[in-house]
């Protein structure tokens, strides 16, 4: 081989050779490139998912949040109608003793049945009532084989009938305010159930 | 002897022409490697389409508060008109329970 052509083999192989380094360094970058945007996209994919989850819960979270406030309001409502039936019985029968004292009697004679039932004591019993029941529930009183006394000072707009032992260790109470403390908390579902009620 | 200088010299040349094929791959890459951390911290940070998935997302919850609202509305007034009603029923309940009747 001459001189020349060995120059020229020399020459074409660097040639060669740096045309080898060039081409392998762009597919490397070239795959670099790739490897960052497959990575971009499933970057991109992970939060648009992890915004998509974040919204689903917002959203979740806000319709619960209608719906609870909107179950509020109704039970506000029904709250407000709930304490307007309890007013307007406790007006109605608050009126009772002048309204319809027959039935008033007829109340309390059974009010005082019951307290005498129910109170459990071989004391001597006292009655205590209103100060304008007092002989009417005397009366009631001396009917029944029960030795017992009347005592006016009950503290009761409404009427009714306390009766204790005279020991002062049992009590009955059986006031129109009592029963109507009990109502409220014995008979809200019925009351509830009566507001509900649909034809 | 003037052949192998030649010779010598084109060698020279060519380890020049190798080296600088070697320092451009090197800038290629350097340069594909900066590309790819832009392309990857644009991906980490843009917001377009998450910002575009959040405003659907408030008109969805603002067209969800209407909608309630409305039913609301008349759930509420149906609910009172009702309740009207029944009121007197529910006093009498009550004042018949309240007196044992």
């Amino acid at each position: 081989m001459s001189a020349e052509a060995l120059r020229q083999e020399i020459r074409k192989s660097a040639e060669d050779r740096a045309l080898q380094v060039l081409d392998e360094a762009k597919k490397k970058a070239e795959a670099i490139i790739q490897e960052a945007e497959a990575e971009a996209e499933n970057v991109l994919e992970r939060r648009v998912q992890e915004a998509n989850r974040r919204i689903e819960q917002s959203e979740k979270f806000e319709a619960a949040r209608e719906k609870m406030e909107s179950a509020r309001k109704i039970l506000q409502l029904q709250s407000s109608y709930y304490e307007e039936a309890f007013r307007k019985a406790e007006s109605s029968v608050a009126s009772l003793p002048t309204s319809d004292p027959r039935l008033y009697r007829r109340v309390l004679t059974n009010f005082i049945a019951e307290a005498l039932e129910r109170i459990e004591t071989k004391d001597d019993l006292v009655a205590v009532a209103r100060d304008e029941d007092t002989s009417f529930v005397q009366s009631i009183l001396d009917e029944t084989k029960v030795k017992s006394q009347i005592s006016p000072t009950l503290d009761s707009s409404m009427g009714g009938v306390i009766v204790h032992s005279a020991n002062l260790r049992i009590y009955y109470v059986n006031t129109l305010e009592s029963r109507f403390a009990k109502a409220r908390d014995e008979f809200r579902a019925d009351v509830v159930d009566a507001l509900e009620r649909r034809e | 002897m003037s052949s192998i200088k030649d010779l010598l010299q084109e060698e020279n040349e060519a380890e020049r022409q190798l080296k600088d094929a070697e320092l451009k791959a090197e800038a290629l890459i350097r340069e594909a490697r900066s590309k790819a951390r832009e392309i990857l911290k644009k991906a980490q940070t843009d917001n377009l389409e998450i910002g575009r998935l959040d405003e659907q997302s408030k008109q969805r919850i603002a067209d969800l508060k209407t909608k309630e609202d409305q039913e609301f509305q008349v759930r509420f007034a149906e609910t009172e008109k009702r309740y009207k009603k029944n009121l007197d029923d529910a006093v009498k309940l009550i004042a018949s329970r309240v007196l044992g009747l």
